[in-house]
């Protein structure tokens, strides 16, 4: 029998620390999910809920063959950020459906949202009506900006939230314009958050006895990345862009490099990333490019000297990286003392000897697909490891939820079933919300 | 709502330090240790104008905030012993030192489960504690190269540039403190202390949005997003110039009706998915919008539709900001030799209060920590001390 019979209550050594603790998963693109991810990987038992006129739109994402017959859960992105949870599609926008997801959150410790605000309120499952009948319950919620008027009313997506956090107003080329993340990231920095508020707030509940309800404004908690400079700001240093530059490491940049397969550095989008961060650094470096005669150079003695000299140093230095692959160059300068890795990939995390050794990728079974790679526990607790199942097909575990966590019997089940209430594929009107909306 | 709770902090990367911040703040006992110089951040700026020295650095003020310094000298075999039993009273060490480090101190997790097992160890390092890269050194921007999010962000003609400040550890704090708690409350189950390890690498390599999956499984990418796209994806996920700075128009399918209310072009509704259309009139349609307002203009009219836009905030953006000051998110810090600053109070928004104090002068706490954690006499304190000075 799955975890959704677990025993509550207790735990020895051997578990993982959240077994028994009960999660629903009202949660849908990636923030809220990568929240609930960290859960499941930590042994909650986490029911993330759609419908079946309601799917998770990253259920139409990353999906490697279209032409299979069920698309909608082979995404690479839903397998992912849902892997360990169960899966109930029921249709909320009826009563008996609302009545399903009720009582499951009537029986939750943990309950995460990402609507926008105010409609888990419309959709009867606000924080005080749950806590009426169950005041234990934690409940977060992943707003972009907050719950109050009018911002509220102001749907944000990740560039939207690195913009109105300040941070993008302080990354770029030096001299250029505000620049955007390439992931959306507030959604993975949410996702850690509302993790992280959840396990605090279990603490919490174990002293109090009763839950609370949370916000994580993707925009405030991004602010909080930035304290530095909004502090420095307030005493009078203004901060400017610069670029892969630092005030106290000089040398330090991004470089181009040659291909792995031989293509030229100008050609290759291939590059490595050092920094000097001493003196001794830097005769290290300078010796390690054949150039040791740099470093009597007079004009270049310390920090201050390089960073102002720094782009005649990226110009030395660029000659000599676009010699050699990302891969060599900063193996060479890490047996030198110098900080300096590849720019990796995407693809090349895939293959990268560190991630590999630590068994950062796992092969994991797919019922319509061949297995699939999905990313291991990043939480290494000594003496535990969980094992990893794919993320649920849509409504795979109806029955099991409805029968274990609720009781209800075959029949009603059945009837539920012929009422489309709840299913295991997509009605013809599906939608899905759309990426990163909150 | 962390009151009982004593934590101990040591090394000098952000991920312990804005995790051990947190923590602080909802009042947790925070201990920093420190080397006779200062930690690494009372070093790095940035610097009040005509200051340089380590009480006033920024980045000491902000992410130290609400601890207790105590320096120690841990060359020192006095110092060392002192700080055993800190840690061994404590209830969570929070730590980047290498282990190799760490078991010359005796604060290894073998000796720590032995002696003090009720504490939980959270020990987080560029690479991990294992494997060919483990020793590897690194710095804010090799970090954040090795993880991945740096091949994606930046001009597609350009060298990728990383973005402010050390991202890769900010990130790793909200791993620190969720790890902490999930050992706090594992430790009311078990009775025993947890030991969790983390690697800044796989922090962020597991959180590579849908480039990740799909490369981790050999599928080709989207046209577009296996490299650095710059500020724009396509004419409705985009940066756009206004009348005095930047903003962003970021517009999914479910957001059109909205866009296009704020637009005054309700009637473009069925031409919103032809890609011609799109990429040529309506780009330039976006762009004259956003142009002829102001960046507070074009956020008004994402106020008034529900549209999603937003636009590029300053520091006096958000600190003048009266609707964003009404989240709770300011705390306001009276500095010993500095002022009063404002600084952004809790990552999430409880019931419970955070209160975050000034950061500490350098060993500002030795004396009544060594007297009170490792049970010195002032005579003993005098030794430890003198043997930092």
């Amino acid at each position: 029998m799955s975890s959704l019979a677990a025993q509550r209550g207790g735990a020895d050594a051997g578990e993982p620390p959240l077994t028994g603790i009960r999660v629903l998963d009202l949660s849908m693109i990636w923030a809220g999910p990568f929240a609930t991810k960290h859960l499941a990987d930590l042994g909650a038992e986490v029911i993330k809920v759609e419908g079946p006129s309601y799917l998770d739109h990253v259920r139409t994402l990353s999906v490697p063959d279209r032409n299979v017959a069920e698309p909608y859960n082979d995404s690479r992105y839903f397998n992912e950020y849902n892997r360990n949870k169960y899966g109930l599609a029921v249709d909320i926008r009826t009563d008996s459906g609302r009545d399903i997801v009720t009582r499951l959150a009537a029986g939750s410790d943990v309950i995460v949202e990402n609507f926008r605000p105010g409609v888990i309120e419309r959709l009867g499952l606000g924080y005080d009506t749950i806590r009426a009948v169950n005041p234990r319950v934690i409940m977060v919620s992943l707003p972009a900006y907050s719950g109050r008027e009018p911002e509220r009313r102001v749907p944000g997506y990740g560039p939207n939230v690195e913009q109105m956090s300040g941070i993008a107003h302080l990354s770029g080329y030096a001299g250029g314009p505000p620049q955007k993340f390439g992931i959306s990231y507030g959604d993975p920095v949410a996702g850690l958050g509302g993790a992280a508020a959840v396990l605090m707030a279990l603490v919490a509940r174990e002293r109090s006895g009763v839950g609370q309800r949370i916000e994580v404004s993707q925009r405030n908690l991004l602010m909080g990345f930035i304290g530095d400079a909004l502090v420095g700001h307030q005493l009078g240093h203004r901060a400017e862009r610069s670029g892969n530059r630092s005030p106290y490491a000089a040398p330090q940049g991004v470089y181009p490099s040659l291909g792995a397969d031989g293509t030229p550095a100008a050609r290759a989008d291939s590059w490595v990333a050092l920094s000097v961060t001493s003196d001794a650094q830097w005769l290290a470096l300078v010796k390690t490019m054949g150039r040791p005669e740099l470093a009597d150079d007079p004009r270049w003695p310390d920090v201050p000297a390089r960073l102002a000299a720094h782009d005649e140093l990226d110009h030395e230095i660029s000659a000599w990286t676009s010699t050699l692959t990302s891969l060599d160059a900063a193996e060479q300068l890490q047996r030198a003392g110098v900080a300096a890795s590849p720019v990796l990939t995407p693809a090349e995390l895939r293959d990268d000897l560190q991630l590999t050794a630590r068994g950062f990728l796992r092969m994991v079974a797919h019922a319509t697909m061949p297995p699939m790679k999905l990313t291991a526990p990043t939480w290494h607790f000594q003496g535990l490891d969980t094992e990893l199942r794919a993320a649920p097909r849509l409504g795979e575990h109806n029955q099991m939820i409805l029968r274990n966590r609720l009781g209800l019997s075959e029949q009603r089940i059945a009837e539920l079933e012929a009422a489309g209430v709840i299913g295991t594929s997509p009605t013809p009107a599906t939608r899905t919300r759309s990426r990163h909306a909150q | 709502m962390l009151n009982d709770l004593r934590v101990v902090e040591l090394g000098d990367g952000i991920a312990i330090a804005l995790a051990a911040r947190a923590m602080a703040g909802f009042g947790a006992d925070v201990i920093k240790i420190e080397p006779p110089e200062g930690d690494r951040l009372r070093r790095v700026g940035p610097f009040p104008p005509g200051r340089a020295d380590g009480e006033a650095s920024a980045a000491h003020l902000y992410f130290h905030g609400g601890k207790s310094s105590v320096v120690l000298d841990l060359d020192h075999q006095a110092a060392r012993t002192a700080l055993q039993r800190i840690v061994h009273s404590g209830d969570i060490l929070l730590t980047d030192l290498p282990t190799a480090r760490r078991e010359r101190l005796r604060l290894d997790d073998a000796v720590l489960a032995g002696e003090a097992p009720r504490l939980s160890v959270v020990a987080v390092s560029p690479y991990g504690a294992d494997g060919p890269h483990a020793g590897y050194l690194a710095t804010e921007l090799t970090m954040i190269a090795a993880g991945g999010q740096l091949s994606l962000m930046g001009s597609p003609d350009r060298e990728p540039v990383k973005p402010y400040g050390d991202q890769a550890g900010c990130q790793a704090a909200l791993s620190v403190f969720g790890a902490a708690m999930a050992a706090i409350y594992r430790r009311g189950r078990t009775g025993r202390g947890s030991s969790v390890e983390l690697s800044i690498q796989e922090l962020q390599a597991s959180a590579m949005d849908m480039q990740g999956p799909m490369a981790y499984n050999g599928d080709p990418p989207y046209p577009g997003y296996g490299r650095r796209i710059g500020n724009t994806t396509h004419s409705l996920w985009s940066y756009y110039p206004s009348r005095d700075g930047q903003v962003g128009i970021f517009v999914n399918p479910a957001n059109i009706p909205s866009l296009l209310a704020a637009l005054g072009r309700s009637d473009l509704r069925d031409r919103m998915s032809d890609k011609a259309f799109l990429a040529g009139e309506m780009r330039d349609l976006v762009a004259r919008w956003c142009a002829e307002r102001t960046s507070k203009e074009v956020y008004a009219a994402a106020v008034e539709f529900g549209a999603p836009f937003s636009y590029v905030a300053g520091p006096d953006d958000l600190l003048e900001d009266p609707i964003l000051a009404a989240t709770g998110i300011w705390r306001t810090v009276e500095q010993p030799g500095v002022g009063v600053v404002r600084v952004p109070g809790p990552p999430f928004t409880t019931d419970a209060g955070f209160d975050i104090g000034p950061a500490p002068h350098l060993g500002q706490h030795t004396a009544t920590v060594l007297a009170r954690l490792a049970g010195l006499d002032e005579a003993a304190i005098r030794a430890v001390a003198g043997s930092g000075s």
